[in-house]
């Protein structure tokens, strides 16, 4: 199923010759991948995240029709409606919805918005009971500082605020990075993931300063660019030839994850992505 | 290991007039049990390990090694200062079948949150410090799955002398009754088992063959006629129930949130059962030789097979009522959820009268197959005083029955009138030397269970191919020689089987290309193009879920030492035992293992458990440091 809406998620009428967003919901449904091919070369993540795009887009594509892409209204939403999952009210309770978000571009900070609203809306619930943000791309040889954190933290305390998340936090920070955001943020960070790679070996003071002010040390195994925009535009001209693909670039991705709390099974699993159309 | 219930023992005459009120009211108790939680869902992940401990006392002076039989007093002292005093303290401790062996067990079970798997090995020290505390000088609790001169001559402290002859509970040339357990059940299910069988159970275990090995290897019992027809050449002849339930192990038990899920996860892990038993390996030598194989699992089930000769076949049957083609104490034989019915392609013995009163009582034919099958084994020992029960609120007839079929999976009912919920028993494993690798293991197969359920993942074969792999998980070396049939397409029939029991799938017959021969390092790390593993499939479990730093350590190093016994680069406990016999200047290559090799090895694991010294072939070299940094920091609890 295919559906087109505005941003405002009002069905349209009239689609528009040149669409400017392209939404990707990304269903990995919750199977292991089995991927033999690059075992041990390519993280696992990464390989994850370029199978469930193309397998999105593909089915996608196959469903819609032709017209339909080269038309293009300004929001294309490519959803699978069968891999989605919504919720189940009466189970919210038992469930911890998480999410982890990767910004991909060089945009405004109300990605972060519209990534949570959307992650919201789609797995059918009112509030994400935790968001880390990954370290949003900064060039090379920079050092990340509070600054490059300001915009989209505050986006997050926002949201924190109006009830749309209930705990927040970072990936990657060392101790002094989560020291200035910890004195500077209203809403102080809630967790800060580590690399597995340095799960038997955390530097002292970062784990000394965790522990004085109850900030939780996560690990994760995700790459320094989960995606690239190369790799997205690769994807994205595999399944849809018409598209252009070189004209959009990867705003923002964000993967969930919903577990069962007191069985410690993954419930769903899936990532959403958002692009836009190059100098829309 | 079971029911203890306390009382006046009756005989295997008295207890045979009994079997059938026995059975019919174990019946009665599961039925009631079944009806009122049948409908029960939602419980939460709980879930316990249970170790295995023999105490031993070092004879320094004369290089001796003993098994000391104090178990009960140690026991009792140790649930005087834990549990009676304190409801919630940490460590439970429970009798075990050898007069030398205590069993120890989480106070209270673990939950479902990741953090959980970091406190299993701080407990299991704590179980460790508890129990070595209580011991005299020289003495030590040692985790180790057969004492290699288990049946010695001295072998005990005090040392006793068997005694063969009738009245006694094994009558065994071996092993003196003195070494059982005091409680009344352990000797009176020895003595019933022996006179259920008409005989004396029979061990034989091959020998290894050693440079210096006589050949054929022959041992000669010119007193006893029974020995002399049940030894075989070339085989290490055991003569006690004693030499098998003697042994140590290591099990897991978790709740599932349902019935569904109990019986999914049962069949899931039977398939688990063989592969982890070899990776396991653990057991060696028996009474003073070295053997061929590396577990104990088939010493144990001959050493309480209690089937007459009638019904394992050497004579047509009169008295008895089936052909049996098992001990009580081996593989499951049926799958118990639907997905697996298809695979269920081994001939099942049941009784058939109670399977159908189970499917009148409206119990699916599944469920109620497998307890008919339970339930042609007579009860082995009953109490005078616990003959007349209260069906509806007692579960000891059936518990009698069910706790005696020892299999590979238990699957246990909830008790009458408790708050738990249906669970799934793993009993495969072998114990292993430091709390470092038994941790390692219970936390590999409970995480295993969050990744099947999670990715709903089946591995479910041709049951009778399980039984070959059991076979083949017990030789020596299996670890790297042997060749397991494994299911390749993991990920694909598992859809939906969790919930409603899933859909029996229609294909009436299976297609043989579903699975294939692979190596334990193929199922458990994976191979290109052929099997993802399981190592990384865990891997990708882990990574979705929220783990702190120190709990990931410790999985990253539990993962690493399974993923490395797998592959060869670190050694089992059982080929670690071989090459240090080997190496040891005593030893002539004749397979023979005395007691001052015995006394260098066991001091040898007593060190190594106690981090006195490394042992880097075996645990490997990186995480010690690591841990004991940890460890450091957490001396505090």
């Amino acid at each position: 199923m295919v559906q087109i809406s505005n941003s405002g998620g009002t069905p349209r009428t009239t689609a528009l010759r040149h669409p400017s967003e392209l939404e990707l919901k990304l269903f990995p449904e919750t199977t292991f991948q089995p991927n033999h091919r690059q075992a041990h070369k390519i993280n696992s993540n990464t390989q994850e995240l370029r199978d469930c795009i193309q397998k999105t887009l593909n089915e996608w594509s196959a469903q819609i029709s032709p017209e339909l892409v080269r038309e293009f209204p300004d929001v294309l939403e490519c959803t699978v409606s069968h891999a989605i999952e919504k919720i189940n009210p009466d189970e919210r309770e038992e469930m911890k919805v998480s999410a982890k978000l990767f910004i991909v571009g060089s945009n405004s900070s109300s990605s972060t918005r519209n990534a949570v609203d959307m992650a919201c809306s789609v797995l059918g619930v009112a509030h994400l009971d935790s968001v880390i943000i990954a370290s949003p791309p900064i060039e090379d040889g920079v050092h990340l500082s509070l600054e490059h954190l300001q915009p989209y933290w505050e986006e997050l305390e926002y949201l924190v605020q109006s009830k749309k998340i209930v705990a927040i936090g970072t990936s990657d920070l060392d101790k002094t990075q989560l020291e200035q955001l910890y004195q500077w943020a209203q809403v102080k960070p809630n967790s800060n993931q580590v690399n597995l790679a340095s799960c038997c070996v955390m530097p002292p003071d970062l784990t000394a300063f965790a522990k004085q002010f109850d900030i939780q040390l996560l690990t994760h195994n995700d790459p320094k660019e989960l995606l690239s925009e190369a790799s997205f535009q690769e994807a994205l001209q595999e399944s849809i030839p018409d598209i252009q693909a070189h004209e959009w670039v990867p705003l923002w991705l964000l993967r969930y994850s919903v577990i069962v709390k007191s069985r410690g099974i993954i419930k769903s699993k899936g990532y959403i992505l958002q692009a836009k159309r190059r100098g829309s | 290991m079971g029911l203890l219930s306390q009382g006046s023992p009756l005989s295997w005459e008295e207890t045979k007039r009994h079997a059938d009120h026995v059975r019919r009211h174990g019946i009665l108790q599961f039925l009631h049990i079944y009806h009122a939680v049948k409908d029960r869902h939602k419980d939460v992940l709980k879930w316990g390990d249970e170790v295995e401990y023999m105490l031993v006392s070092f004879d320094h002076e004369n290089k001796k090694v003993q098994l000391v039989l104090s178990g009960e007093e140690v026991l009792e002292t140790l649930q005087e200062k834990g549990e009676r005093t304190n409801p919630n303290h940490p460590t439970l401790w429970r009798p075990e079948y050898g007069s030398y062996m205590i069993e120890g067990t989480p106070g209270q079970p673990y939950g479902g949150t990741m953090s959980e798997f970091n406190t299993v090995e701080d407990n299991m020290r704590k179980r460790r410090k508890e129990a070595t505390s209580l011991l005299e000088e020289n003495q030590a609790v040692c985790t180790i799955t057969s004492f290699p001169r288990l049946g010695c001559p001295g072998f005990t402290l005090p040392e006793y002398k068997p005694n063969p002859v009738e009245g006694g509970a094994s009558k065994s040339l071996f092993f003196p009754d003195e070494a059982i357990n005091k409680h009344p059940r352990f000797s009176t299910l020895t003595r019933n088992i022996r006179h259920r069988r008409g005989e004396k159970v029979v061990i034989n275990v091959p020998i290894f063959k050693d440079k210096n090995t006589p050949s054929p290897f022959i041992e000669a019992f010119p007193e006893d006629d029974e020995a002399a027809r049940a030894s075989k050449p070339d085989h290490i002849y055991m003569d006690a129930m004693g030499f098998g339930m003697g042994n140590c192990c290591l099990q897991v038990t978790f709740q599932a949130c349902s019935i569904s899920e109990a019986r999914y996860l049962y069949d899931q892990l039977a398939t688990i059962c063989p592969i982890v038993m070899a990776l396991s390996a653990a057991s060696p030598f028996y009474r003073g030789y070295v053997s061929d194989i590396d577990c104990r699992w088939g010493v144990i089930s001959a050493s309480v097979d209690d089937r007459t000769r009638e019904e394992r076949g050497l004579e047509p049957l009169k008295n008895n009522n089936y052909r049996i083609s098992k001990s009580r104490y081996d593989s499951i034989d049926s799958y118990l959820s639907e997905c697996g019915e298809k695979y269920n392609d081994i001939n099942l013995t049941i009784d058939k009268e109670i399977y159908e009163q189970l499917l009148q009582e409206g119990i699916d034919r599944l469920l109620a197959q497998h307890v008919a099958h339970l339930f042609i084994r007579d009860p082995l020992t009953l109490f005078e005083e616990k003959i007349h029960l209260d069906d509806a609120n007692e579960s000891d007839h059936f518990e009698n029955i069910q706790s005696t079929n020892w299999q590979t999976m238990r699957f246990k009912p909830p008790p009458p009138n408790s708050d738990i919920g249906w669970r799934v028993e793993f009993r495969p494993m072998e114990v292993q030397l430091t709390d470092f690798e038994n941790s390692a293991y219970v936390v590999f197969v409970v995480l295993l269970t969050r990744v099947i359920l999670s990715y709903k993942l089946d591995f479910l074969i041709p049951l009778s191919k399980v039984d070959e792999n059991m076979k083949v998980a017990q030789k020596r070396d299996a670890v790297l020689q042997g060749m397991f049939y494994f299911r390749k397409d993991i990920c694909k029939g598992g859809n939906a089987m969790v919930d409603g029991y899933g859909k029996a799938q229609n294909s009436a017959e299976l297609a043989p290309e579903e699975y294939t021969l692979m190596s334990i390092d193929t199922i458990i790390n994976g191979k290109e193009g052929v099997f993802p593993g399981l190592i990384p499939i865990l891997n990708s479990y882990l990574e979705n879920m929220e783990v702190d730093v120190d709990t990931r350590c410790s999985i990253l190093n539990y993962l690493k030492l399974i993923k490395k016994r797998a592959s060869g680069e670190l050694m089992t406990v059982a080929r670690w035992m071989r090459e240090f016999i080997t190496n040891h200047p005593d030893y002539k290559q004749d397979s023979v293992i005395t007691d001052k090799i015995n006394y260098s090895l066991i001091l040898k694991c007593n060190q190594i458990a106690n981090e006195l010294c490394e042992c880097p072939e075996l645990l490997g070299s990186s995480f010690r440091k690591v841990k004991y940094s940890r460890s450091k920091t957490d001396s505090s609890n």
